[in-house]
């Protein structure tokens, strides 16, 4: 499980994930991605392209760093999720949460939105 | 004191004499990559006379190790002893990767075990970082090394410390070991306590004639996050739910303990499913800083009419079977799992079961399990195969059906999630 962070010059934070959200890829990306969502005031693209499959173990790390996010003042969108990994968040609900887009700019305009708020 | 000063004297008296004739009797000393000249009064040489000591040397060699070099396999004769001058050796007792291991610091020798017993070595000895040993061969320390003054004292002590510190290695493990089988027996424990919670009657609910149902599950690791219940609220109406908590182990298991003694208990006070789901839903998000959360399809099944009223938050949609045809996802409305937003809103739904009519509750162990070229079971193989599960009297077969073919499927592929499968066929009245 790869993580990678790039700073967008709209002053959205993207975070590319790549490989499989199960057990061990989460356990391995756990506490970056923790540091790199969750520990301040920011808006954050979770780009979901390179993340091959996800569990519940996965979805859990999402959920509890775009809580911890908004409880902050910030926000997290998931960006561009592959057919099969967003049939599963949708099932899970995890968009009412989480929003997903598959449009880049919505999604920037949405964490731009909440940015400025 | 009188002694050492002389010493000194000799030391430095050999040092500043090294002429060229000379160099043949003393040449390993001016190859150790040490100056440290207490490392020739400590350990194995300690108050031996340098001027005796030096030719003794002088027929031994010095080896160069790099960090991963392997000085000494088990197994093996050895006719050395290895004297460590800088660097560090590590020494593991039974595996290459052992947790049970010893360093070994300049000044220290290794080998020597082996070469006093004359047996077979019986640890691996690895250089830790780029080191340098002296190698005293085995005629030579019998021969030589052995008659020096206070050599066998020394050698005597180095045997004594090597004893003592194997003794603290071995208590230290066997602790270890002993904290370890305690914790297992804990989550054995655990994992009955876990079991004993689902209901395991065979056939479940005997007092419904009009369904069958049977269910199973099959945890990954010893205490799992599956859960399925099925309970009687009165003669009429009994609950079936499956679910599956996020995340593995005990803090898992925990949570689902939670969740289903919540259900249990909110239903048995107040059987409307529109009003009890999102309550349990709310007492799930309290406190639950650590962000569990866990999948639900949870219905009421009203054995006269065979209607199924059902809510589903983020589990996977059931397979529906009508009057023996194809298997499909039931319709489930759509919810997000539970704990996760306390102000969540659920829908609940409605399918009225004709007599043969099936419905086959799982968790993503089954249609997420994989092969060895990573492909999923899948919704599709799971429709197909239940397809194939003997229609007879037997619930049972249904639910190893399936669980069989996602055996088979996976092909000894370690099993990374629970699978659950609960089976439900309406009888309707055909027998009461």
């Amino acid at each position: 499980m790869m993580l990678e962070v790039i700073e967008l010059e709209n002053g959205i934070k993207q975070i590319m994930l790549n490989g499989r959200l199960d057990i061990p890829g989460t356990n391995e990306i756990e506490n970056s991605f923790t540091a790199q969502t969750a520990s301040k005031k920011q808006v954050v693209l979770v780009d979901m392209a390179g993340v091959e499959f996800i569990t519940s173990y996965g979805m859990r790390i999402l959920v509890s760093n775009a809580k911890s996010l908004a409880r902050r003042g910030g926000k997290m969108v998931l960006y561009k999720p592959l057919p099969s990994v967003k049939d599963v968040l949708v099932m899970a609900g995890i968009g009412e949460i989480i929003p997903i887009y598959d449009d880049f700019d919505a999604a920037c305009a949405d964490l731009k939105a909440a940015d400025i708020e | 004191m009188a002694f050492e000063k002389t010493e000194l004297e000799l030391r430095e008296f050999c040092d500043d004499d090294t002429s060229t004739e000379e160099l043949n009797n003393i040449p390993l000393n001016q190859k150790l990559a040490t100056t440290d000249a207490n490392f020739f009064r400590s350990g194995l040489f300690y108050e031996i006379p340098v001027l005796l000591l030096d030719p003794v040397l002088a027929e031994c060699s010095t080896q160069q190790l790099q960090p991963g070099d392997i000085l000494i396999s088990p197994g093996l004769e050895n006719h050395n002893l290895y004297l460590l001058v800088s660097g560090r050796l590590q020494v593991y007792l039974d595996k290459a990767d052992s947790d049970i291991s010893f360093p070994i610091a300049p000044g220290e020798c290794i080998g020597e075990m082996s070469l006093i017993e004359q047996r077979r070595t019986s640890a691996f000895v690895i250089a830790e970082a780029k080191s340098q040993v002296i190698v005293i061969p085995e005629d030579i320390f019998w021969n030589n090394f052995i008659h020096l003054p206070h050599a066998v004292r020394n050698l005597l002590r180095v045997l004594t410390q090597r004893t003592r510190k194997d003794n603290e290695v071995i208590r230290q493990s066997l602790e270890q070991r002993l904290r370890y089988e305690h914790l297992q027996k804990e989550l054995a424990a655990a994992a009955k306590i876990q079991a004993n919670i689902l209901p395991q009657e065979i056939p479940l609910l005997p007092n419904h004639p009009q369904v069958d149902v049977c269910a199973m599950i099959e945890p990954a690791i010893e205490v799992g996050g599956d859960f399925y219940d099925v309970f009687a609220l009165d003669k009429n109406t009994f609950c079936i739910a499956i679910g599956d908590v996020s995340g593995k182990g005990m803090p898992a298991a925990l949570f689902m303990m939670r969740a289903m003694t919540l259900l249990r208990m909110s239903l048995s006070k107040d059987s409307h499913l529109e009003s009890v789901l999102p309550a349990v839903n709310q007492m799930l998000c309290e406190n639950n800083d650590e962000c569990m959360f866990v999948t639900l399809f949870v219905g009421l099944f009203e054995v006269t009419s065979g209607t199924l009223t059902y809510m589903n938050a983020g589990h996977n949609p059931p397979f529906y079977s009508s009057k023996g045809g194809p298997f499909n996802l039931l319709e489930v409305p759509k919810g997000i799992l539970l704990g996760i937003n306390g102000e969540a809103r659920y829908e609940v739904a409605e399918r009225r079961f004709q007599p043969g009519d099936m419905l086959v509750l799982y968790t993503d162990g089954v249609t997420e399990a994989e092969n060895p070229q990573r492909e999923l079971y899948s919704v599709a193989r799971a429709c197909d195969t239940l397809q194939t599960a003997p229609t007879d009297d037997d619930i049972t077969m249904v639910v190893k059906t399936l669980f069989n073919s996602v055996s088979q499927f996976a092909k000894g592929m370690p099993q990374s999630d629970d699978i659950t499968i609960l089976a439900l066929r309406y009888r309707g009245h055909e027998i009461t």
